[in-house]
């Protein structure tokens, strides 16, 4: 295993590149919303990002093609690099607010606490990471604090984060050909909507803006103001769920507004695939494809369980609130979306039992479809893990000689093909397991006993999965330690473990730790 | 464009290359390493399967393609690939076949085998081979209409023959026509009267046959003619079509097979060459029939090994020029290192003449001249053509812009182009004109 850093090197730097553009186009809000102070620091964080992008690109441009290896080393530290220097304009700008050196007419605000979290690195790159992550929790207490121009960036973040920064790469810097698709594939997509990667990569941007357009005007017909229409229309179809309230969607207090970001965080959690044909009117997808039916149908029974399990607690008041309240979290939580209605605990004060935060956990940790914005292991993959489950069950009770295949979808496999995926389902399965477990055993080492455990699975199952609902605990004034370590759950969770896994890998290898 | 392509062998995959950038393409091979290695290698889709099962085709998407290219190494996989994507949907269908047989039973109805264009390997390869050792004194050689029609340019030395003519004593050949010359950068639409100097490029469009004549005429030195020797080494195919079309343009050669039967089938094929019945790697076979004098040795046996060995032993003996056909294109290169003039590859030939087309039925301009002053166009007329039914003396005054008509094909046969020729729909015509003027042209066909 010999890792083509020159590879790497160039096609991170490419992505850094189209990341800058995204730091330009930033400051053309800034502009529009008056808050020129915020221009300078987006301007030295696009040519920061640009400058190691083009020096990486260029130093490195007769670079080969990247095999598999090179194409998830550079997913996994494209993310990761992209999360950390994601983290310039929320400290710049914040450091702008405290020294404030500019002259009056550039309208710098006075400080406030939820941006003076901001001037700690972590914490920007905490949200940075948790934007692009498009998870949603967050180091701001109270968002409406916030300048507008962060609030854009965090959206925006989210938002591209959703479809992901190779995605966006390969559209803007199109390049024909080879290793297009070993990079589309590390980044957690197989699907394609047309045989080519460049043009499949060009659809799905356009029935993303499609989405998000519909999703904005969908919220300014229910009433939401146009700032907030914007910013939770790119937010909620990115299934990210920063919010630009504190109170995220339970600040409108209106039951036709959370009725009306359901069925948005729905579309976020449908595969663009699926998309592409029900645009085409092919309208029989919702139930033909098999994981969009499983969305619809893991969606309904959720809701209904948790229904339940509230109602039977006498949380709220009326069943219709129950009900609403409900909907909204089980959706909220399994599409990944991480948009809130309602208070599911306040660190070490209970508010929901532990039945129906673990239900909710359940559906943080299974997902919704895959080729979609949403995040968690997959409804594909619990499929295959279920049905292959069973497949191996009954398979002692016939011959060595049966012929059997397992009918997944519209796809027959194999024996040999039924093991191949099943190995993959469960190896995503158990690292993610693993990756969890580590997260709650540094939080249960850095909280003090108070805190719930099925709160502290809560908040790191919503990191991993890039759900972004808290319990309470995640916020600025949590221990440096267990930011950290969301920081990498977000991170892992993004990219479905194995590129992370194999980065680690090739790191222990060049470090010559696997001594025997 | 939607283009699916079937065989993911070297032509295949050298296709998917250079489509890959500007079309969605699909390929189909019945390897699945194959197809999951390709689908890393170039932006495209890959699925894997018998190419010819209308099953494996209609999830490659056949139905809505708008090109399918089948390019499998085996003959009737191909044409059947073909004709079941015609049951599929109305893509435009290219057949690469080896056996000239198919290709002569496809000349005869061109809608056989579901075929709507053909390239034959050997045929090309052979044809590629005549143009190299025939035309050595063109700058550019162009085939047009699927190789009924070439446009070559010429450039007149001091000593050329034609030189201090006029046009009309020049151009005394039927099937040809003299469509431009280049003057010290001046692009000169020829008329009968106009002198020809030495050191002028002449453009000339017309068929192989009358090309290859007028080459020996105005640079008889180095055009090979009857007098010049060629050898061709081995009666395979390529062999075989080699010395056929140096006999239609009137150049005899000698051919060197080994095999009784086969010696004596070429013999009575090919009446204006002499047929040899020897080993053709037997040097003293070769220096008694003075091999070594020939101006041209073509090495077209049966493999690359006993090719090399004959290419070698020609030019250690102290011929000229030495062409070899080689199979694996991993050789070209070293073939070419050890002196051999020019190494051809017939997959490397296949995958060039169809992108060359799949190119032409996309844009209609083919070739450029002398930094971009004038183009040579293939048209394809339809029903409403501004071009259609009226003498082409009458269009050239009609229509404002200046354009020479060079040649036309009607079905598989070339009419040249004469005053009072009128054009019909379903014509292909192939004209010269300026360049600003030639989008403007191209939508009155």
């Amino acid at each position: 295993m010999k890792v083509n850093t020159r590879t790497v090197g160039r096609d991170v730097g490419r992505i850094l590149q189209a990341i800058s553009l995204m730091l330009i186009v930033s400051i053309g809000v800034a502009v529009v919303n008056q808050e020129y102070y915020t221009v300078p620091a987006f301007g030295i964080s696009a040519v920061v990002v640009a400058g190691i992008g083009t020096t990486l690109s260029r130093l490195y441009r007769d670079a080969e093609q990247p095999e598999k290896l090179e194409a998830m080393i550079t997913a996994a530290s494209a993310w990761g690099v992209t999360g950390l220097l994601g983290g310039l304009p929320f400290l710049l700008i914040a450091w702008t607010i405290v020294l404030d050196p500019f002259p009056a007419w550039a309208n710098t605000p006075p400080m406030n606490e939820t941006t003076a979290i901001f001037l700690h690195p972590l914490d920007a790159v905490f949200e940075s990471m948790s934007g692009f992550t498009g998870t949603g929790l967050t180091m701001a207490a109270v968002e409406e604090q916030l300048p507008r121009s962060l609030h854009w960036w965090r959206s925006f973040t989210e938002w591209v984060g959703g479809v992901g920064v190779i995605v966006l790469t390969v559209a803007i810097l199109a390049r024909p050909g080879s290793g297009s698709f070993t990079l589309y594939e590390s980044e957690a997509r197989s699907e394609r909507i047309h045989p080519s990667i460049i043009s499949t990569v060009q659809e799905i941007w356009k029935i993303y803006f499609g989405l998000t357009l519909g999703a904005v005007v969908l919220f300014l017909a229910v009433g939401m103001p146009l700032w907030d229409a914007i910013n939770h229309g790119m937010t909620g179809i990115a299934t990210g769920g920063f919010s630009v309230h504190a109170d995220s969607i339970a600040h409108y207090n209106s039951p036709l507004i959370e009725y009306a970001v359901v069925p948005v965080m729905l579309a976020g959690s449908i595969a663009f695939p699926v998309h592409y044909l029900i645009f085409k009117g092919e309208l029989h997808n919702f139930y033909s494809d098999l994981q969009t039916r499983w969305v619809l149908i893991w969606f309904t029974i959720g809701s209904l369980v948790l229904t339940t399990i509230l109602y039977g607690n006498g949380q709220y008041e009326t069943l219709e609130e129950t009900f609403r309240i409900a909907l909204f979290q089980f959706v909220s939580a399994t599409s990944n979306a991480g948009f809130g209605t309602a208070t599911v605990g306040t660190g070490t004060g209970k508010v929901w039992s532990a039945g129906a935060t673990l239900l909710l956990c359940l559906g943080m940790l299974t997902g919704a479809a895959a080729g979609s914005t949403v995040s968690g292991i997959k409804l594909i993959r619990v499929i295959t893990l279920i049905k292959g489950t069973s497949w191996q069950i009954k398979s002692v009770f016939l011959p060595d000689s049966a012929v059997r295949y397992l009918q997944i979808g519209d796809r027959r496999l194999s024996e040999k093909q039924v093991q191949r995926e099943y190995t993959e389902a469960a190896v995503v399965f158990i690292l993610w397991l693993a990756f969890l477990c580590i997260g709650i055993a540094v939080f249960l080492y850095a909280l003090p006993p108070a805190y719930p455990l099925e709160y502290i699975v809560f908040d790191v199952m919503s990191a991993q999965s890039n759900v972004g609902l808290d319990s309470g605990i995640t916020g600025p004034e949590m221990p440096t330690i267990t930011k950290a370590m969301l920081i990498l759950n977000m991170w892992v969770g993004r990219l479905e473990i194995i590129p992370i896994a194999v980065i680690l890998g090739a790191l222990f290898s060049r470090l010559n730790l696997y001594q025997r | 464009m939607n283009v699916v392509i079937i065989g993911a062998g070297e032509v295949g995959t050298s296709i998917a290359a250079s489509l890959a950038a500007g079309h969605d393409v699909v390929v189909i091979d019945v390897d699945p390493d194959r197809t999951e290695e390709l689908k890393y290698e170039h932006d495209v889709l890959t699925v894997a399967g018998d190419g010819t099962a209308s099953e494996i085709q209609e999830s490659a998407n056949v139905p809505n393609a708008d090109m399918v290219i089948a390019c499998t190494d085996d003959d009737r996989t191909n044409l059947v690939a073909c004709g079941t994507s015609k049951t599929l949907g109305d893509a435009f269908t290219i057949a690469r076949v080896k056996n000239t047989e198919y290709l002569r039973t496809w000349e005869r109805d061109q809608t056989a085998f579901g075929v709507d264009f053909m390239v034959c390997t050997n045929l090309q390869t052979a044809k590629n081979i005549v143009r190299i050792i025939g035309l050595p004194a063109a700058i550019d050689v162009d085939p047009f209409a699927g190789g009924l029609v070439q446009m070559a340019e010429f450039e007149l030395p001091e000593e050329s023959p034609v030189v201090g003519q006029t046009v009309a004593e020049a151009d005394r050949f039927e099937s040809l026509t003299f469509v431009g010359l280049f003057r010290d950068d001046e692009m000169i639409f020829p008329r009968g009267d106009t002198d020809i100097l030495a050191g002028d490029r002449a453009v000339v469009i017309g068929s192989p046959e009358s090309i290859q004549l007028f080459a020996a005429d105005i640079a008889p030195q180095v055009t090979p003619d009857q007098t010049d020797d060629i050898v061709i080494l081995g009666g395979s195919e390529i062999g075989y079509q080699t010395a056929r079309i140096l006999e239609d343009r009137e150049l005899g050669s000698r051919l060197i097979e080994q095999d009784t039967e086969r010696a004596r089938w070429l013999a009575e094929n090919l009446p204006k060459t002499t047929v040899l019945e020897h080993d053709g790697t037997d040097t003293e076979f070769l220096t008694r029939e003075h091999v070594d004098e020939a101006d041209i040795v073509i090495a077209a046996l049966e493999s690359d090994e006993r090719n090399l060995l004959v290419s070698v032993l020609a030019k250690r003996i102290g011929v000229d020029r030495v062409v070899a056909v080689v199979d694996s294109p991993d050789y070209i290169t070293l073939f070419e290192e050890i002196g051999i003039d020019v190494a051809i590859n017939p997959r490397t030939v296949t995958a060039e003449e169809i992108i060359r087309f799949t190119y032409e039925s996309v844009a209609e301009n083919i070739a450029v001249l002398e930094n971009d002053q004038a183009e040579v166009l293939e048209l394809e007329l339809d029903e409403g053509s501004r071009l259609v039914g009226e003498p082409i003396k009458d269009l050239v005054n009609d229509i404002d812009g200046t354009f020479v008509i060079g040649a036309i094909t009607r079905g598989q046969s070339l009419i040249s182009p004469r005053g009072d020729t009128v054009l019909n729909p379903g014509d292909h015509v192939i004209i010269l004109v300026e360049m600003e003027f030639a989008s403007e042209l191209a939508s009155l066909a």
